[in-house]
């Protein structure tokens, strides 16, 4: 089919095999054959071919074409977002380990909720029937696992959303950020959470209180949050994540983070209060770069306003733009180093913009992320 | 992957090789994934479906027959667990009111490549035009454009037949064509350029 002028019509009702003459065609049956949608979505580099040449001689058509170009354009996909590399880990090692069990053991199913609750006999079954195979197998059937299963936590689309950890450590989720983890943790265990989007976290400090190096401390108390491509250690502390597109930025406020890449050996940074660290996942081998900032700036979101006492205004745009994922440009770079004491409201970004743009006595010009200030 | 190439981890894994079932499991979850969470919004869920599926494939690996595209047959199977579980959480609700039982795509922005070309009304238009599509026309979509499924496979994903695939596709194009003319001209504007 690809590239040959013979071509399958395939609309509905009709299906024909014949020299095709498209010097008829309508948006609609553009958009209905399957070879021009091949062409538009990349997927066939003979019908491109084929259909950029038939343009070229057919220029009256350019409006239909390009109307139903348009059309399949807008349903391109975006790169896929990540599952967890953690998550997609901890899962095939479930399968890994239900492969190695002798069959007939239902108990190894991870069970869903609504099974949870109504039948416990599947289980006892499995125990008599296998009552046999464990003289063979041994004690280290006791001591399988406790089933890992996950509660997840998330934000709604417009308001951020505060969460108590089971070990009393807070978080506050982001709009549309989700927070997984075991619902229970038990004692010794170290503590793990997996956080798509952004949130800001306050982590109970578990560690004898002498204890103050993530890096020599003991995985049972250490406080792990796996961000995808990153993951932040540590003991009991203050500190965001800003999670947007391809960049991942961590900002401390109070103690101390050992944060690691998951891919790759490149040994783990240690950061301190004060700092931004951030990772593109566009350039994965760049060194992660740190900078220091505000960082009480950085954890003033989950409240209503945020206050700043004598702030650059230079400091208030590395803000919005590290925490908004915007990029902001100034008309008059002499604004940048003037220092302002205020407060903006929070909830809503152009809220925030407009109140900006009075306390600057500046005109605010906003399309999609990109803001001009002048 | 390649079809190729898993069809034939596929045979391995029916003859008792476990690293060729994980390595379908480790090439084939994100998209799996992906597609589990669109249809129902519970991850925790997709999580469980999509281990009871493979926990379930290699129990039964002995009675499984060679399969052309692995991809559709894990797709078609993962949406029929969904189905199955969404069913009975909904018979239980009185259980459970919390849980999210839908069982339809639904889309959100970020999805798509244009998002970063248009702006925030723009593209809010466009999810409102995709979100009023019928059921079966977002599922559809999704396969096609999502995963690149042909139709025949969309149709095999589905339980419908092809040509009924190619109706929805084609419906759900000429109403996204009719509801979106300004965002259209906008997007023939950023093309051309």
């Amino acid at each position: 089919m690809a590239g040959s002028p013979v071509v399958k019509l395939n609309r509905v009702g009709a299906a024909n095999l014949r020299l095709m003459d498209y010097t008829a065609y309508s948006t609609e049956d553009f958009l209905a054959d399957e070879s021009f949608q091949a062409f538009v979505l990349g997927d066939d580099p003979t019908a491109a071919t084929f259909w950029r040449d038939w343009l070229g001689r057919h220029p009256a058509r350019e409006a239909a074409f390009h109307e139903a170009e348009s059309v399949l354009q807008l349903l391109r996909a975006a790169p896929r977002r990540q599952v967890p590399a953690a998550l997609q880990q901890a899962e095939i090692r479930k399968l890994w380990r239900s492969m190695q069990e002798p069959v007939g053991r239902p108990a190894s199913w991870p069970r869903l909720r609504a099974r949870r609750r109504l039948a416990r006999w599947p289980a006892l079954v499995a125990v008599v029937l296998l009552v046999g195979g464990l003289l063979a197998a041994g004690l280290s059937w006791w001591r399988r696992p406790a089933q890992l299963t996950y509660a997840r936590y998330a934000a709604p689309p417009d308001q951020p959303r505060a969460l108590r950890l089971p070990d009393g450590s807070r978080v506050v989720l982001r709009a549309d950020a989700a927070l997984t983890l075991t619902p229970t943790w038990q004692p010794g265990q170290a503590r793990e959470v997996w956080l798509r989007g952004s949130a800001s976290f306050e982590v109970r400090h578990l560690a004898p209180p002498a204890q103050r190096a993530v890096a020599q401390a003991a995985d049972n108390v250490k406080f792990v949050v796996h961000t995808g491509p990153l993951d932040v250690a540590v003991l009991g502390t203050q500190f965001s994540v800003f999670s947007r597109g391809s960049r991942t930025k961590v900002v401390l406020s109070t103690g101390q983070i050992q944060l690691r890449r998951t891919a790759g050996s490149a040994p783990p940074l240690l950061m301190q209060p004060g700092e931004l660290v951030e990772y593109d996942a566009a350039t994965p081998a760049a060194p992660l770069v740190s900078r220091a900032v505000p960082a009480q700036l950085y954890a003033a979101w989950p409240r209503e306003r945020l206050d700043f006492n004598d702030t650059s205004v230079a400091d208030l745009i590395a803000l919005l733009q590290d925490t908004y994922g915007l990029q902001i440009t100034v008309a008059n770079p002499r604004l940048l180093s003037q220092k302002l004491t205020g407060s903006l409201p929070t909830r809503d970004l152009d809220g925030l913009l407009v109140a900006l743009g009075q306390t600057l006595d500046v005109r605010v010009h906003r399309q999609g992320s990109q803001v001009r200030l002048e | 992957m390649t079809e190729a190439n898993s069809a034939q981890l596929w045979n391995a894994f029916r003859d008792g090789d476990a690293q060729a079932l994980a390595a379908l499991f480790d090439a084939y979850y994100p998209a799996l994934f992906g597609y589990g969470r669109k249809l129902s919004g519970d991850e925790e869920l997709v999580r469980d479906c999509i281990q009871n599926l493979f926990q379930k494939l290699w129990r039964r690996r002995a009675g499984l027959r060679a399969v052309q595209v692995v991809k559709a047959y894990l797709f078609k199977a993962l949406r029929r667990h969904i189905g199955d579980e969404t069913k009975l959480l909904r018979q239980h609700r009185h259980l459970l009111p919390a849980y999210s039982d839908s069982f339809e795509v639904t889309y959100s922005h970020e999805e798509f490549l244009i998002a970063q070309q248009t702006d925030a009304e723009q593209q809010a238009r466009l999810l409102q035009a995709l979100n009023n599509l019928s059921k079966r026309q977002r599922e559809a979509l999704y396969l096609k454009f999502f995963d690149g499924f042909s139709y025949e496979r969309i149709a095999e994903v589905m339980s419908l037949n092809p040509q009924s695939v190619r109706n929805l596709v084609f419906n759900a194009l000429k109403t996204l064509r009719r509801v979106l003319a300004v965002t259209l001209a906008l997007v023939c504007l950023l093309s051309s350029a």
